[in-house]
């Protein structure tokens, strides 16, 4: 059971709570969402939950939080953690271990289970979650999806009394979302206590039994989520309660328009591995296309195939009708991928606007770097450090430095991965406009919410064979 | 990127992991203890076969260059010195540098080889076997895996300055020296601080404390590849302190 009761934390060096007078309880077999807009203070209640506020981050906790009627405040760190489960929005900021096997079988270890049975619960647990074919892989090889998956099944392999899931489905593709949700009720019926954070709420309705809204640290709604009606959730900026899946339902190319870039014979494969892409033809318009298929089917491969970044065995790459090396493909190409700590340089979001500019060779630096702030909603941070952003903030700022190169084409890998709704919807406003500049743009998502309000086109992996009769796939 | 169900063929893997961290600390001590260039160059060459185990090129290339780098900026600020204080200026002559350097990269040899092909749980199982205290074994257990998140955050680094269309090279460098010195160090700075922050708190929220218990089975005996390891290190060892002995001063040719 979780309990919170009258809780108020403050960070260190911070005159403001993070968190104020929150108080409430998840039961045994109880599910509760916990949702707001970016910065609202979920990340921080995690902590509390957890216990790495105040034991790792320090800061001034008033009230008491129990997790199975034990005071976190009285209980070192490793303590708590035996009790309460913890999966993170990143999964790699989770793991500890280098292999996919060694990282599920970690807890365990660290329980001094016998060797034996942890065998037997990591063959049942890798089963459960579609890994054995991966239990001898680097963690840092798999899938965004793959990973979220394998921080899930480490913290399966060991009983616990309560689970905190941190935006779990933010790398899930819809059919994995849906295997969680039936994994969710599964340990509801075992008497875990699970609080879940997330944005996405579609796939939570039959799930939790009660959400709570944070605005600014503090509770402005505690209910079920069919309360949450359009208005509040518009005010909120919430998500949507029900979702189109339009993935099957979009085209594979619109009837009109010239290609901006077309690939012809495209093949691939890892080293020591046999072809993922074999003879592939693609052809991308003007417009918005949709990237889908399951976790690890390869879509980040594709996206950094027509960047250049992973070098195709063979292919033939065009752009507006010119034939092009592979490697030059960058300078016509954006890609955005999961990675915004990697791409962050200045010292402002201002200058680092600017210097994506200058890199592109954009003239009038300054004015097209206040517009891209006043597209993506940044000029109160305009002087803030890109590095002292909250995770949805990078996402928009690397997005915009993206924008900065106006390329032809632009890909963004899961753009709106842990973005509340208004931000999805301000993210999905920008790649609308730049699609009606005539540009191609590519999203790689599993967010129904997005593929509903912006894509034109769908393209599906794993892409098939070309054949003499079959035209282009997209 | 795309999983590899391939596991890595690296003969290594096949080691104990105590030897892989016998030999470490074993080469440790040697070349610190060593002041001789021939011997530290034997050092260095046989460490260097044993790094190509891991059977990891670019890796290597890569982590060779940084180490160069480190040097290039080492050298760099000492010239400076020695141009204020002239003083200082003896320890700026290659066979002062070349045994504290050749040291680094011995080390860097069989660091690499103990990070990339030694499962973690066995590294912390060790170093609690030999009676380390808590605060030495989790910091050891988390420099060791912190290699392999920063080497990974320094190609995804490197791709991100080429998605932006920033150029790296010596043209660049030289003119545009702070703005290149930044792209390249500011997200890798960021990178190491929250890498080892997050695997901190990944330690600690899998439970990992002064009481865990290590694994409950006795550890797995020596097979023949790990005497033939351990001998071979004798061996080593045995030819690098004759070669002290015999020529306890640096190479002819650089005292000339």
């Amino acid at each position: 059971m979780i309990e919170l009761k009258n809780v108020t934390y403050t960070y260190p060096h911070s005159d403001r709570p993070a968190l104020s007078n929150l108080s409430f309880m998840v039961r045994p077999g109880e599910a509760i969402l916990v949702t707001g807009v970016s910065g609202c203070g979920k990340s921080t209640l995690i902590r509390l939950i957890n216990g790495l506020c105040p034991h790792y981050y320090g800061g001034n906790v008033e009230g008491t939080i129990c997790i199975d009627g034990k005071d976190n405040m009285k209980e070192k760190l490793c303590d708590i953690s035996h009790r309460v489960g913890t999966l993170f929005q990143n999964p790699e900021s989770q793991f500890f271990a280098l292999g996919v096997e060694e990282e599920i079988s970690f807890i365990s270890e660290c329980k001094g289970v016998h060797p034996k049975e942890i065998q037997t619960k990591l063959s049942q647990t890798a089963e459960r979650f579609n890994l054995k074919p991966f239990l001898k892989s680097i963690i840092h090889e798999l899938s965004q999806g793959q990973k979220q998956k394998v921080g899930l099944a480490s913290l399966m392999m060991e009983p616990l009394k309560a689970l905190i899931l941190d935006e779990p489905t933010g790398n899930l593709d819809p059919e994995a979302t849906l295997e969680l949700a039936e994994e969710i009720k599964k340990l509801k019926a075992q008497g875990v206590a699970i609080l879940i954070v997330d944005h996405r709420l579609y796939w939570l309705k039959d799930v939790v039994d009660k959400v709570i809204v944070l605005e600014k640290g503090k509770v402005v709604r505690e209910g079920i989520i069919p309360d949450l009606d359009s208005e509040f959730r518009e005010k909120y900026g919430l998500r949507k309660l029900e979702v189109t899946d339009k993935r099957l339902l979009l085209p594979v190319k619109t009837s009109s328009g010239k290609p901006i870039m077309k690939i012809s014979k495209l093949s691939f494969s890892y080293p020591r591995q046999p072809e993922i892409i074999t003879d592939a033809s693609l052809e991308f318009q003007q417009g918005i296309c949709g990237i889908f298929g399951d976790n690890g089917a390869g879509k980040t491969t594709l996206a950094r195939l027509i960047t250049g970044l992973n070098k195709a065995k063979s292919g033939t790459f065009q752009v507006k009708g010119k034939t092009i090396r592979q490697k030059d493909c960058l300078k016509h190409v954006a890609v955005v991928l999961q990675n915004s700590d990697h791409q962050l340089y200045m010292r402002t979001v201002f200058e680092e606007l600017r210097a994506s500019l200058e890199a592109a060779g954009c003239k009038g630096g300054n004015d097209a770097a206040e517009e891209l702030l006043g597209i993506f909603d940044l000029q109160e941070l305009r002087d803030r450090h890109p590095h002292s952003l909250s995770g949805g903030q990078k996402q928009r700022l690397v997005i915009a430095c993206a924008f900065a190169k106006k390329p032809d084409v632009i890909i963004l890998d899961e753009p709106t991965s842990g973005l509340d709704g208004a931000n999805l919807k301000r993210i999905a406003g920008a790649l609308k406009k730049l699609s009606s500049e005539g540009k191609a743009v590519l999203v790689i998502t599993h967010d129904l919410e997005l593929v509903d309000l912006i894509c034109d086109t769908a393209l599906h992996l794993p892409l098939p064979v070309q054949t003499a009769n079959q035209p282009f796939i997209n | 990127m795309q999983a590899s169900s391939v596991p890595n063929l690296s003969l290594l893997n096949a080691v104990d992991i105590r030897v892989k961290m016998m030999i470490t600390a074993l080469a440790s001590v040697m070349t610190v203890a060593i002041s001789s260039l021939y011997a530290q160059c034997f050092l260095f060459a046989v460490s260097f076969l044993y790094l190509l185990m891991i059977r990891r090129p670019k890796l290597i290339l890569v982590s060779y260059l940084l180490f160069l780098i480190m040097m290039a900026i080492a050298c760099g600020f000492g010239l400076v010195l020695a141009h204020f204080l002239p003083m200082m200026g003896k320890g700026m002559e290659l066979k002062s540098l070349a045994v504290p350097f050749m040291r680094a990269f011995t080390m860097l040899n069989v660091v690499l080889p103990l990070a990339f092909t030694g499962r973690l749980q066995q590294i912390l199982n060790s170093l609690q076997k030999l009676k380390l205290p808590f605060v030495i074994y989790l910091p050891a257990a988390v420099i060791v895996r912190f290699i392999p998140t920063f080497t990974n955050d320094i190609k995804q680094i490197w791709e991100s300055l080429k998605i932006r269309g920033y150029r790296i090279n010596p043209w660049t460098m030289t003119i545009h020296p702070f703005q290149t010195t930044r792209l390249l160090f500011t997200p890798l700075l960021i990178r190491a601080l929250k890498t080892g922050d997050e695997l901190g708190i990944a330690a600690e929220l899998k439970g990992l404390n002064a009481n865990t218990s290590a694994i409950k089975k006795d550890p797995p005996s020596f097979t023949k590849k790990d005497y033939a390891a351990v001998s071979l290190t004798a061996a080593i060892l045995v030819a690098a302190i004759i070669l002290q002995i015999y020529f306890p001063n640096t190479s002819p040719v650089l005292m000339k």
